[in-house]
């Protein structure tokens, strides 16, 4: 998982495979960044090709998190396989989803 | 220190690594640590006793070989002792080897041995359930060695010239106790972590047993209802998990079955797959259709959901009468309709978010019918997503073709077949996901 930032924003290049082996590990890396003060966060999915419903949970509960201390989480980049997969649980309509790191990062301005 | 003093030394040091060898092999037997568990019962008390005080009686022997006077290497049996089997042990095992020493030279440095095992059990007391460490046992024994040997240099002028390097021995007691307590401890640790692995493994067991007896197993599963014709698997990747089905009658009318997937694997997601099948079966109500039911579980799972948990569900009621099936999605993939000529159809899905994520939602709903012989088959992603070894998804795709080739749409048939399809195509690999599938064959008299 690749960590970087434009501003103030933080962006984190999430892995080829998101499943419930990895899935813990990635959710305290990203909650270690937003307990740290990351209120503004684009998480590209350039990269990923999977996620099962172990990762989905991560990003809900992500999501939850910082809408509760007032940041925002937006997700860009998804492939048309994985974002199938956000569509079919229903979770396209919970998560801001832009196509471009470029769109997503327009989103803070 | 002289050339024969170092050799003198080497050959007790030798000795004492013999003993613990020796020692190392006893308490490795299966019959030793049932004697060290509870090991203030007065019946392993004395046990413990006996084998401090043959290994006190081991030092005395060696001691006849070489020098009388040497005490060390018969102290190592009742320090450890006390260490480990406490003041009782330590003063019996004393006295065994001081005794024997009395018997065998008729030195009164003999009673030091018997000191040592009371000593010892003093400083054991005060530690009271604290286990005491190898090196805190090093430390007493160099302790009292040194104490001993200004003690025997004031009053034991029988032998000075053996008496100046008898400091020199010290070492002997202090790594015979040290070696003797590390072992032991090694033991008891050893033994605590495989009784907790073994305690969590058959809790796992239990759960495992407990989450398959929630599932309905027995096929078929309603002998006098000729109209159903139905199977379903659920294969978790570990003891337990987070997919679910059920089935039952609503009326005598309406059949009502889901399918589900939580997020996740093991206790967490098991837990969370018992809570919704106990909500589904709670709100799947004569009159109630399955978007409602959907509706109302989901509101229930919303509350108190910190964990961000989350479970798709595909839900459905067949009228047994008609083979009309009204259906409602929470999220889940869709299932497929195989109908009795041979044609596969993906079942058109309306919206509806996973259960669990958003409270005061309401869900889609969407219907079909049924012919004689179609069948309706669910599953959960751990199906499409099996791996092989070389991380290759079975997929949905393949799945379809699965079906395709199934000879029947008789649904124990289709079921089985599919499950050996995955099997292969996995090919030994580790099963990441739960998997889990039913299907329905809508099995209706021929009308006359």
């Amino acid at each position: 998982m690749e960590v970087g930032s434009v501003g103030d924003v933080n962006v984190v290049t999430i892995l080829q495979r998101i499943d419930a082996y990895n899935a813990k590990e990635l959710e305290d890396k990203l909650n270690e960044m937003v307990s740290g003060g990351a209120g503004k966060l684009v998480c590209d999915f350039e990269k990923n090709e999977y996620i099962s419903s172990a990762g989905l949970r991560v990003f809900l509960a992500l999501l939850k998190s910082m809408k509760r201390s007032g940041g925002e989480l937006v997700l860009c980049s998804l492939q048309p396989s994985v974002k199938s997969i956000f569509d079919m649980a229903g979770f396209s309509r919970l998560f801001k989803i832009f196509n471009s790191r470029d769109e997503a990062l327009k989103n803070f301005l | 220190m002289t050339a024969a003093a170092a050799n003198f030394l080497i050959s007790l040091i030798d000795d004492t690594c013999i003993l613990m060898v020796v020692v190392y092999c006893i308490i490795r037997t299966p019959f030793f640590y049932p004697i060290l568990k509870d090991r203030a019962k007065p019946w392993k008390q004395l046990l413990l006793t006996l084998f401090f005080g043959a290994v006190s009686c081991y030092g005395v022997f060696i001691a006849a070989l070489t020098d009388h006077t040497i005490i060390s290497i018969s102290m190592i049996g009742p320090i450890a002792g006390a260490m480990i089997g406490g003041i009782w042990v330590g003063a019996g095992a004393g006295l065994a080897g001081a005794a024997l020493g009395f018997y065998v030279n008729g030195t009164a440095s003999q009673s030091a041995v018997l000191l040592a095992g009371i000593m010892a059990g003093l400083y054991r007391l005060r530690k009271k359930d604290n286990p005491v460490s190898a090196a805190n046992a090093a430390v007493f024994t160099a302790g009292y060695e040194i104490f001993v040997h200004i003690v025997l240099f004031f009053f034991d002028q029988a032998r000075p010239q053996i008496n100046a390097f008898i400091p020199a021995t010290a070492p002997v007691s202090i790594l015979g106790v040290a070696g003797f307590v590390f072992i032991f401890e090694k033991l008891v640790e050893e033994r605590q972590t495989s009784a907790s692995k073994e305690l969590i493994e058959s809790e796992l067991r239990i759960a495992s047993d407990i989450q398959m007896g929630i599932v309905p197993k027995t096929f078929p599963p309603f002998p006098n209802l000729p109209e159903i014709e139905l199977y379903a698997v659920l294969k978790p990747a570990r003891e337990v998990g987070g997919d679910l089905y059920d089935f039952f009658l609503i009326d005598c009318d309406h059949f009502f079955f889901a399918i589900g997937d939580v997020s996740g694997k093991g206790m967490p997601a098991a837990l969370f797959m018992a809570v919704t099948r106990t909500l589904l079966k709670a709100n799947a109500e004569p009159g109630i259709s399955p978007d409602i039911t959907l509706k109302r579980v989901n509101d229930v799972l919303c509350r108190g959901n910190d964990a961000s948990m989350f479970v798709t569900v595909f839900c459905g009621i067949l009228n047994i009468r008609t083979g009309e099936v009204v259906y409602s999605n929470a999220g889940h993939n869709p299932p497929y309709v195989y109908r009795s000529n041979g044609i596969l159809e993906t079942v058109r899905m309306p919206e509806g978010m996973a259960l669990g994520v958003m409270e005061d939602i309401s869900y889609g709903q969407d219907r079909l019918v049924l012919g004689r012989g179609d069948a309706m088959i669910a599953y959960t992603d751990g199906v499409s997503e099996a791996m092989d070894i070389s991380f290759n998804q079975f997929s949905s795709e393949r799945l379809e073709k699965t079906i395709e080739t199934a000879a029947t749409t008789e649904s124990r048939g289709i079921i089985r077949h599919i499950m050996e399809d995955v099997e292969r195509f996995a090919a030994g690999a580790e099963q990441s996901d739960d998997i889990t599938l039913l299907s329905l064959t809508y099995t209706p008299e021929p009308q006359r």
